[in-house]
C-alpha cells in the first residue's frame, strides 16, 4: 500500500483555483521531491495535506494510509501519521516547547491507545534529539520558537519530526534561509529519519521502515544532501514533469522555462 | 454608562461611614470626611467609574462590619520587621501617617479609599527597616475593611505576598512606600469570588528605590482593583505584570496609573487578560510622565483575549506627558487567538480544545511568576476546561 495516493486534486484558496489535478502516489522508504517556481503551488500543496483551514478541496482524493483524510481536521491526520514541518514556524510565547512536545506525543500516544511516556523518558528522548541536531537544551524552558533564530525553528521542526515519528514528513521549504552548517544538521536529521531512526534512539530494521519523505523546495541544493528517489516540477498547479535526481540538476542549470505549463 | 449616576443619588458621607467614635492623630476624621464628601460628586461622573456602578459599592461600605478586620501575618517575626496597630502608635508617628495617608491618596481618583479609612477607624502599619529574607505573607479575612501601611527604610527590602480569600465585601487600602534604595516584590492574587471587592494598592518610591508586582485576579461579582504608583524621585523603578480572567457574569474592574513625578525613572506594566465568558473586563492604563521629569521611561501593555464573541473586554490607554524627553510606549489590544498557533499545535497532533487551552494559559502565563502563580494557573485551568 502507499503511503499516500494524491489523485485529481484540485484546491482553492480564497475562491482562487491553485491546485489544478494533483497526482501523485508514495510508497514506503521513497523520498520525492517537489520543485517549482514561486507561485507554482508548492505551499498549497503542503498545507493542504496537513489541513490547514482556508484551502478548499473542490475535487480530487487524498488517500493516507488508505484512508481519504479529506475531511479530516489537522489534529486528526497528525494523530494517524501525518507531519508537516512548516515554512514558518510559529512563534508561541508563554507556551514552553516542554509543554508543547509534550501536549504533542501525549496526544499522538493517546490516538493509539498508548499511555502518556513517563517524563523521564520524555526528557531524555528530547535532549538526545537536541543534541543531535545541535540545539541547546535549554530551549525547552523557551516558548515555543520564541526568540529563535531561522536556523533554529527549522532544527526545532526536525527534532518534532524524529520525536513524532511519522509515517509521511511532508517539508515544506525547510532548507529557505539556512546557512551550510544548519542545511547539514537538517539534512542529516531527515536522512536518519528515512532510514529508521526512532524517538528513543534506535534504528528500524531496513525492511520494517515504512516511512516516507516528500520535500518541497526552491533549490536544488537541498537535494544535494537528501537524495530523492524521484524529482517532480510543478508549475501552474500540476505536476509537469517527473524523474529522478537528474530532473533537479537539469532544472539548477536551465531553470523552468523549458517547461511547458 | 451604565456607571454613571445623578450625583443627587449619592448618599451622605456619614451614611457610608457610620458616626464618629474617637479623635484619632493619625485620621483627621472631619478633614478626610470633608475630602471625600467633595471629591465624591466629581467621581461619579468621572470616566473611570464608567463601567462599574459605584452607589452599590457605598451601599455594601455602608453595610459592613465598622473597625479595621483583623489580618494575618507571617513572617512578621523577623529582624527589622514590626507590626503596629495605627492606635498604638506614638503621637508623632501618627501624625506622620496621617500626613502620608493624606498625601498619598488622590481623592479624585480613589474617593472609595477615604471612605475605606473613615469606616475603618483603624489599620495595621507594618515597618521594614533591614533587607529580610522570608517573605512577609499577608492573609486577609473573608470580608471587611482592612487598611495596611507597608512602610519599608532606606536601603531595607522585602517580599510582600498577598493572598485574598474573599468570599463578602472586602475592601483593601494598601499603602506601601519606598524609601530611597529600598526594594520591594509583592505578590498578590484575587482568585475567589466576591460580594464586592474594592482595593487601593497605592505605591510610593523614592530614589533608587525598586518595586515589583505580580497580579493574578478573576473577575468577581463587583472586583474593583486600583493601583497607582507613584516614582518620586530619580533611579526609582517599578515593573508590573498582572494577569486576570473573567469568567460568565463576572466583573472586573482595574484602574492603573502610573505617575513619574521625577526624571529618570523607569516603568514596565505588562497586563494580560482573558475574557472566558459573558462577564466585563475593564482596564484603564494611565501613564503621567509630569513636567521637568526628563528621561522617564514608561511602558505599558494591555492585550486581551476574548474567547468567545459574547466576551466584553474594554481598554483605555491614557497618555499624559508634560515632559519632551521621554520614552513612552502603549499599547492596547484586545483579539482573539492566532489562527496560525492554533493551526501549528493541531498540525502536531493536539486536539483543537486542547490547543486553544494551552494558547490562552500561554497568554496569561506570560505575566505570571512568583509564589503565587501555581495557584493562579491551577485557577484558571479550571476556568478553561
Amino acid at each position: 500500500m502507499k503511503i499516500i495516493e494524491i489523485n485529481n486534486l484540485h484546491v482553492n484558496v480564497e475562491g482562487k483555483p491553485i491546485l489544478r489535478g494533483v497526482n501523485l502516489g508514495i510508497a514506503p522508504g521513497e523520498v520525492h521531491a517537489i520543485m517549482g517556481p514561486n507561485g507554482s503551488g508548492k505551499s498549497t500543496l503542503a498545507n493542504v495535506l496537513a489541513g490547514r483551514p482556508g484551502y478548499e478541496i473542490v475535487d480530487g482524493e487524498l488517500v493516507f494510509l488508505g484512508q481519504d483524510v479529506a475531511a479530516m481536521e489537522p489534529e486528526e491526520r497528525a494523530q494517524s501519521g501525518l507531519f508537516l514541518a512548516f515554512q514558518y514556524p510559529v512563534e508561541i510565547p508563554g507556551v514552553s516547547n516542554m509543554e508543547f512536545l509534550k501536549g504533542a506525543l501525549d496526544s499522538l500516544r493517546a490516538a493509539r491507545e498508548e499511555p502518556p511516556l513517563s517524563t523521564v523518558e520524555f526528557m531524555k528522548r528530547v535532549r538526545a534529539l537536541a543534541a543531535r541536531l545541535d540545539l541547546n537544551p535549554e530551549f525547552l524552558k523557551r516558548g515555543v520558537n520564541e526568540g529563535f533564530s531561522g536556523g533554529e525553528k527549522k532544527r526545532n521542526e526536525i527534532l518534532q519530526m524524529l520525536l513524532l515519528e511519522p509515517r509521511l514528513a511532508v517539508l515544506d521549504e525547510t532548507d529557505s534561509g539556512l546557512d551550510i552548517d544548519a542545511l547539514q544538521v537538517v539534512a542529516r536529521g531527515v536522512n536518519d529519519y528515512r532510514d529508521g531512526l526512532t524517538a528513543a534512539g534506535e534504528m528500524l530494521d531496513p525492511g520494517q521502515v515504512e516511512r516516507a519523505v516528500l520535500l518541497i523546495t526552491h533549490y536544488q541544493r537541498l537535494l544535494d544532501h537528501i537524495v530523492p528517489d524521484f524529482v517532480h516540477v510543478l508549475t501552474g498547479g500540476r505536476i509537469v514533469e517527473s524523474g529522478d535526481r537528474t530532473l533537479a540538476l537539469k532544472l539548477e542549470e536551465q531553470g523552468y522555462a523549458w517547461l511547458a505549463s | 454608562m451604565a456607571g454613571l449616576v445623578n450625583a443627587a443619588r449619592l448618599p451622605a458621607v456619614a451614611d457610608v461611614v457610620g458616626t464618629t467614635d474617637a479623635t484619632r492623630r493619625w485620621l483627621d476624621d472631619a478633614a478626610l470626611r470633608q475630602r471625600a464628601a467633595d471629591a465624591l460628586p466629581g467621581v461619579v461622573t468621572r470616566e473611570t467609574w464608567k463601567y462599574t456602578p459605584l452607589v452599590p459599592f457605598l451601599e455594601r461600605f455602608a453595610e459592613s462590619e465598622p473597625g479595621a478586620a483583623a489580618i494575618e501575618l507571617s513572617g512578621a517575626d523577623q529582624p527589622g520587621v514590626t507590626v503596629t496597630a495605627f492606635d498604638a502608635l506614638s503621637a508623632e508617628r501618627q501624625d506622620q501617617l496621617r500626613r502620608a495617608i493624606e498625601d498619598a491618596i488622590a481623592p479624585e481618583r480613589h474617593a472609595l479609599a477615604d471612605l475605606a479609612l473613615l469606616r475603618a477607624r483603624g489599620g495595621w502599619l507594618v515597618e521594614v527597616a533591614a533587607k529580610t529574607d522570608a517573605p512577609l505573607k499577608i492573609r486577609y479575612p473573608e470580608a471587611g475593611v482592612v487598611p495596611v501601611v507597608v512602610v519599608v527604610h532606606a536601603n531595607a527590602s522585602a517580599t510582600l505576598v498577598e493572598h485574598l480569600r474573599t468570599r463578602d465585601f472586602l475592601a483593601q487600602v494598601t499603602h506601601v512606600d519606598l524609601a530611597a534604595g529600598a526594594r520591594v516584590e509583592h505578590h498578590r492574587a484575587a482568585l475567589e469570588p466576591d460580594v464586592g471587592h474594592y482595593a487601593l494598592l497605592n505605591v510610593r518610591l523614592e530614589r533608587d528605590a525598586a518595586y515589583r508586582l505580580t497580579q493574578s485576579a478573576t473577575g468577581g461579582r463587583r472586583r474593583r482593583l486600583e493601583t497607582h504608583v507613584t516614582l518620586d524621585g530619580g533611579g526609582a523603578t517599578a515593573e508590573l505584570s498582572g494577569a486576570y480572567l473573567v469568567e460568565d457574569g463576572q466583573h472586573l474592574d482595574q484602574q492603573l496609573v502610573i505617575e513619574h513625578r521625577q526624571g529618570h525613572t523607569r516603568s514596565h506594566q505588562k497586563f494580560h487578560g482573558i475574557g472566558a465568558g459573558k462577564g466585563r473586563s475593564v482596564f484603564n492604563g494611565r501613564i503621567h510622565i509630569h513636567r521637568h521629569a526628563p528621561a522617564s521611561d514608561a511602558q505599558l501593555s494591555n492585550r486581551n483575549l476574548a474567547l468567545p464573541p459574547e466576551a466584553e473586554m474594554n481598554t483605555k490607554p491614557e497618555l499624559e506627558i508634560y515632559t519632551d524627553d521621554v520614552r513612552c510606549a502603549h499599547g492596547a489590544t484586545v483579539g482573539r487567538l492566532s489562527d496560525d498557533a492554533l493551526f501549528y499545535l493541531t498540525a502536531r497532533g493536539i486536539p483543537e480544545p486542547e490547543a486553544r487551552r494551552l494558547l490562552a494559559y500561554g497568554f496569561v502565563g506570560e505575566c505570571l511568576d512568583g509564589p503565587l502563580a501555581d495557584a493562579a494557573v491551577q485557577r484558571f485551568r479550571e476556568a478553561l476546561s
